[in-house]
């Protein structure tokens, strides 16, 4: 009765594995911002701010063309006459917002540990 | 050393359930909704509440700020439009019952910060290019700001009665733009509460009401009028609007110099010396017209907020430098590494 049984093994291996597990997923994902893309009212995506690269989005009247780079984002191109979100430049403190309207893209960044529920501009 | 393993087992166990204990509040159940109106971004944060109760009352509030936005537009055919132009060709203008409200008030707000706020400002925000989807690059003549002076429109040349709108001043254009935001928020409030959320933010362009909290007080960041990031945090207490007007929001550059979008309707310039001014406030209309009425005060800006009934505010000065009121400096945690030097205000 008081031997360790398979079962018993097994229930340790998967606790162990389990802690393993929730360090990796939990730890790191709180480690990196990520940034939320909306287009015209949706949520278009959630895309973590590890490395840096660009990427094409599609709004309502083109294509805006954003970069992604640890911790933030930024516009880098879109079909506007003002450029006002090019100008807006790097977003990198969670909450903060940089958004093309006549596009109807905007870019959201979400902090490491939630810190801000708004950000008042 | 057979007995030992099972008690390992037990702790094992107990940490897995610490661990996904320590988990669960990273995963607030925080709802959240997301339009453009009012040519800004309208953000809508609501906690403890399930996607199915909160849809109507969300698709609601949506198709408000819709409403508002078509009604209200400064310079794209709107009911308001319509109005100034019935105003400028004769004189008086049919006012819906909703606009007629919303315009007595304005007209309150206006009488409370001495013309400061000022919604009959529309034909200077036209002269200056701000009616317009893009930036202006260019300054107007100085005979035309001039020419508007000598004939400065004020609210109170609006007479409101019986439905109606009519001024002795053709120069009278009305402009919601430092009011429209606060209404809607207000209204959007008042929906979500009328449908049993008592837990939200509705937020406009970065000016916002929070009611209630989330597992704690909703904490709002405000931006820094010179620098990327957050200069300062402020965590709600029960039901405030926080509004903040900036020189960084809507600007253009001219040989130099930054001309931004508050004007001041006593000099026809945007207004200098502030380059951010909060304030906290229940109304979120109220707290909208006092954030550009005291942007626009400038140095006497104490007598202003205490006119208007404001007694939490912060002002960042162009040079850098923040003045509070005391009842401010409860509030307000400093986030940037060196703390700003502060001059307490009192009001007068």
């Amino acid at each position: 009765m008081r031997g360790i049984r398979a079962a018993d093994l097994l229930v340790l291996v998967l606790a162990v594995g389990l802690v393993g597990w929730s360090y990796i997923h939990f730890w790191q994902r709180e480690a990196a911002a990520s940034l939320e893309v909306w287009v015209d009212g949706r949520h278009q995506a959630s895309l973590p701010l590890i490395e840096s690269r660009t990427l094409d989005i599609e709004g309502s009247i083109g294509t805006s063309r954003i970069a992604l780079a640890p911790g933030r984002a930024r516009f880098l191109d879109s079909p506007c006459e003002s450029k006002r979100c090019v100008h807006t430049g790097w977003i990198d403190q969670g909450g903060m917002v940089a958004a093309c309207l006549p596009n109807r893209v905007s870019l959201h960044l979400q902090g490491r540990d939630r810190r801000y529920d708004a950000i008042n501009l | 050393m057979r007995t030992e393993l099972p008690k390992h087992l037990h702790l094992l166990a107990l940490l897995a359930a610490i661990l996904l204990a320590a988990c669960r509040p990273a995963e607030a159940p925080l709802l959240e909704r997301r339009f453009i109106a009012l040519g800004t971004i309208v953000d809508i944060t609501l906690f403890g509440v399930d996607a199915e109760q909160a849809d109507p009352v969300l698709a609601a509030v949506e198709r408000d700020f819709h409403r508002l936005h078509h009604d209200w537009h400064a310079w794209e055919d709107s009911r308001l439009t319509a109005i100034n132009t019935a105003l400028q060709q004769g004189g008086q203008a049919p006012v819906p019952a909703d606009l007629m409200a919303v315009l007595e008030r304005a007209r309150a707000l206006n009488r409370s910060s001495d013309g400061l706020f000022e919604p009959a400002i529309g034909g200077l925000m036209a002269l200056w290019g701000f009616h317009s989807n893009d930036l202006p690059d260019r300054v107007p003549d100085a005979a035309a700001i001039e020419a508007w002076l000598a004939g400065r429109p004020r609210m109170t040349d609006l007479e409101l009665q019986d439905g109606r709108a009519r001024t002795d001043n053709p120069r009278l254009q009305l402009d919601l733009g430092a009011f429209a935001k606060g209404v809607a928020v207000d209204r959007a409030i008042a929906a979500l509460r009328a449908a049993g959320i008592d837990n939200a933010i509705v937020n406009a362009g970065g000016d916002l009401r929070a009611i209630g909290a989330r597992e704690r007080p909703w904490r709002i960041g405000i931006r820094h009028p010179r620098a990327p990031g957050v200069l300062a945090s402020i965590e709600t207490r029960g039901d405030e609007s926080i509004f903040t007007s900036g020189d960084y929001e809507r600007y253009f550059e001219a040989e130099g110099t930054r001309y931004h979008h508050i004007i001041d309707p006593r000099s026809g310039y945007p207004a200098r010396g502030t380059a951010s001014l909060t304030v906290i406030h229940t109304e979120a209309a109220t707290a909208d017209a006092a954030a550009t009425a005291l942007f626009v005060a400038g140095d006497a800006w104490p007598r202003t907020a205490a006119d208007m009934g404001i007694n939490r505010v912060m002002r960042v000065r162009a040079d850098g430098t923040v003045e509070m009121t005391p009842a401010m400096a409860g509030r307000i945690r400093f986030e940037t590494e060196t703390e700003p030097a502060v001059m307490l205000r009192e009001l007068p």
